[in-house]
């Protein structure tokens, strides 16, 4: 019971990996305001209702994104392990 | 000399506001920048020679490229040198747990050359998270004083107050720009150097990046600009320098931060995971907003009752000792009426504003928001909205002010555009009264009947709020780009302190902001009840009298009914009569007009304008009323509250835009009369038709 209710949560939890760089400018300004910067660390932790808005958490900060700006992040193909 | 201003400068979420209120405690007040409805909190600090200066609490920003209102009004702040509010001195507070995200704003700040105090804010948090800062390697870089505080617990702040005085006493020289300026960027800019001889390097660049929407600027400024900008790459140059700084300075911080145990308790984390997973996160959202409604609505009742006693007891009181006239009726039924009217909503208010409080302090807001931005975003809002839409339940007053958190102007707009739809606590009393005659009480499959008809109007009153933020998503032309790229903070014990001048703060700008035009309105409708042409004013009562002798009326009854032949005679009665034939259609008599004009004050008016037409003096009781008003019948002989009659009625209390005090909020808060004017047509004339078509419907 206790390992179903962990699956729950953590679903859909992804692999840590290093932002590269950014797609679109606009969005990268503000991306680069609130310290998502090329060589953080980000993580996806979840998805909210509607699966648009991301929760993220990028070097120990959790950060809520919208789905276009969090594909406006290039990442590196490397996961890094927890 | 004059005496300087202190600006408050920092991100969203790094404490500015708990530090402003310890520095400042009561002393403070809140107003709107010049020209634009960002909230500017000023107050006053005693300095430790007992000096009293100013200071100014900034908007929370990122950084100097804005996007939105309250980030623009940052660096507007830093680039206009012509309006003497350059901010010459900051305190910038930071994060001590996450301070490489806060350099960044920091750097720039410095660099418009204003003399700058660092404060790691939270010092109380990080020494649990075993995490300490080596300040000198950062003041080395910096070249400014950097002081650790915690302005929960009121640690570090006599020196603090140490640093502002010697930080005004003896300012430092300014130093070269951490920023490089590329070549191409300085070519540009040294072509503004004849006409910007003030400004600095940096200042001149930002120029160059926001000469289109920065309002100081005149026609021949914002052309030379242009023409130094022409083919530049904003963007790229934005993100050039945001790049260059953080290369800079985070080796620097990362060398300065001392990690003592990796104490990193993680409990945020373990929280999360429920509050904000996608299938139990909304449910136990909606739990807690059940509960602060549920709270709301009983722990304001007691509290309500007792201020509705104090004012009847102060009405007859002042109607029993001075002698009877105009003035007694003045400030009997017009002031201290209008007065009551507008007190009675503080305990509604402040308890609300208690408990968004402590859910905004303990970060669960920000949760809320993460969940609901999505769902939100489809009707035209922000999740931030929800907030509003929450607050409107109770009053759509604080809940247009509480839109101040949204940082896209459109989004903002929309949502004040909509919140008067949700049913507020003024519907309340008109609804009972009304669903009482209309609708039945039995019970269908175990529903209770009257249960449900609430439970259909509040539900109107969300989707006519939704649907209207859907309409106006295609209406509203904006060039504002909705970020949502927003921190989810730890979760943390309330600061109580934040809480109560919160509340403080909200209830006083509605009593004085609000009251005033609801005390405006309560005279004038008094004297409009009051008062009519002489003669048929005079020869009403005269008729009155007659026909209670006639009955043998008692003579409370007989006051009774001269009050009713006197406001039909009033101008408020002929105004009343002047518009039935526009309320025919929807099935009410002029004597249903009236309470719909006099309830244009506040909603609830409705009922008591019912209760003195029908005759029944002011403070009847729910059920008599319900009772008279059911059965009554016109001159025809026919019932006039027909179930279609009180249905129309019903729709058109959802809809229409019937608060005074409302559209002069909006007024202030979107700063022109076209929004609220648009408001009340569209909502008024929605009204009417749902109103319409239900009794055609219904008849």
């Amino acid at each position: 019971m206790l390992r179903l209710l962990k699956q729950l949560f953590n679903k859909g939890k992804g692999p840590i990996r290093t932002v590269q760089g950014f797609k679109n400018p606009q969005v990268a300004s503000k991306l680069l305001s609130v310290g998502i910067l090329p060589g953080s660390q980000l993580q996806i932790i979840r998805r909210a209702p509607g699966s648009y808005v991301y929760y993220i958490k990028v070097d120990d900060v959790s950060i809520a994104l919208r789905k276009n700006e969090l594909e406006a992040i290039i990442l590196d193909k490397k996961v890094i392990n927890d | 000399m004059t005496k300087p201003t202190i600006y408050l400068a920092g991100n969203p979420n790094s404490g500015k506001t708990t530090t402003f209120n310890i520095l400042t405690g009561l002393h403070q007040k809140t107003g709107n920048f010049p020209g634009v409805t960002v909230e500017c909190k000023s107050g006053q600090l005693v300095l430790p020679n007992q000096e009293k200066i100013n200071i100014i609490d900034l908007p929370g920003a990122y950084s100097f490229y804005p996007t939105s209102m309250d980030e623009r009004i940052v660096v507007q702040h830093f680039v206009d040198l012509s309006s003497g509010t350059f901010p010459q001195y900051v305190i910038y507070v930071a994060d001590m747990l996450h301070i490489e995200k806060h350099i960044l704003l920091l750097e720039q700040i410095l660099d418009t050359g204003a003399q700058v105090i660092l404060v790691l804010n939270m010092a109380d948090q990080a020494e649990r998270h075993g995490l300490d800062i080596h300040l000198d390697i950062l003041r080395k870089y910096l070249h400014i004083p950097v002081i650790k505080i915690s302005a929960r617990k009121g640690l570090g702040i006599e020196e603090l107050k140490n640093a502002i005085l010697q930080t005004i006493e003896s300012p430092k020289k300014q130093r070269k720009l951490f920023y490089p300026i590329p070549k191409d960027e300085q070519n540009r800019i040294d072509q503004l150097k004849a006409q910007f001889p003030q400004y600095n390097d940096y200042q001149r660049l930002l120029l160059l990046h926001h000469y289109q929407w920065l309002p100081f600027l005149s026609k021949d400024q914002r052309k030379s600009i242009q023409e130094a900008a022409s083919g530049y790459d904003s963007l790229k140059g934005q993100i050039e320098e945001t790049m260059t700084r953080y290369n800079h300075f985070l080796p620097i911080v990362h060398q300065s931060i001392q990690k003592l145990q990796g104490a990193n308790s993680g409990f945020s984390d373990k929280f999360d995971a429920i509050l904000t997973n996608k299938w139990v996160g909304p449910i136990i959202f909606f739990v807690i907003i059940f509960f602060v409604f549920q709270a709301i609505y009983s722990w304001a009742g007691y509290p309500m009752d007792l201020i509705d006693g104090w004012f009847s007891d102060l009405n007859s009181y002042v109607k029993s000792t001075l002698p009877a006239g105009w003035f007694r009726n003045l400030l009997a039924d017009g002031i201290i009426a209008g007065l009551g009217g507008i007190v009675i909503f503080i305990p509604q208010i402040a308890i609300l504003f208690l408990l968004i409080g402590i859910l905004e302090e303990i970060g669960y807001m920000a949760r809320a928001v993460f969940l609901f931005d999505r769902l939100m975003q489809r009707f035209g809002l922000s999740g931030r909205s929800i907030v509003s839409l929450i607050s409107g339940g109770a009053c759509a007053i604080p809940a247009i002010m509480t839109t101040r958190t949204i940082s896209n102007w459109k989004e903002r707009l929309t949502t004040i555009l909509t919140v008067p739809f949700i049913s507020c606590s003024a519907r309340l009393p008109v609804y009972v009264l009304l669903v009482g005659i209309a609708v039945p009480e039995k019970y269908y499959w175990g529903f209770n009947l009257q249960g449900l008809a609430f439970t259909g109007l509040y539900t109107l009153g969300i989707m006519a709020a939704l649907l209207g933020g859907l309409a106006l998503k295609y209406l509203i032309k904006t060039d504002e780009k909705g970020f949502l790229a927003m921190q989810l903070p730890s979760y943390r014990l309330p600061v109580w302190r934040n809480i109560f001048l919160g509340i403080w703060e909200k209830t006083s700008s509605f009593v004085i902001g609000a009251g005033k035009i609801i005390m405006v309105i309560s005279i004038i409708i008094w004297a409009m009840a009051s008062y009519g042409p002489k003669d048929s004013m005079s020869n009403a009562e005269t008729l009155a009298r007659q026909t209670a002798q006639e009955t043998h009326l008692t003579p409370s009854q007989t006051a009774n009914l001269v009050a009713s032949y006197r406001l039909e005679n009033s101008y408020a009665g002929r105004l009343g009569k002047f518009i039935e034939p526009t309320i025919k259609p929807l099935g009410y008599d002029w004597k249903i007009g009236i309470a719909l004009l006099t309830s244009f004050a506040a909603r609830e008016v409705f009922v008591g304008t019912m209760s003195t037409i029908y005759s029944l003096g002011e403070d009847a009781d729910q059920q008599s009323l319900r009772q008279k008003i059911s059965n009554y019948r016109n001159q025809d002989g026919q019932l006039v509250f027909t179930t279609a009659t009180s249905f129309s009625l019903l729709i058109f209390y959802v809809f229409a835009m019937q608060c005074m005090s409302t559209l002069a909020v909006v007024k202030r808060e979107t700063n022109s009369w076209k929004w609220p004017a648009l408001q009340f047509f569209f909502m008024t004339g929605f009204a009417y038709l749902a109103a319409l078509l239900v009794y055609q419907l219904m008849k």
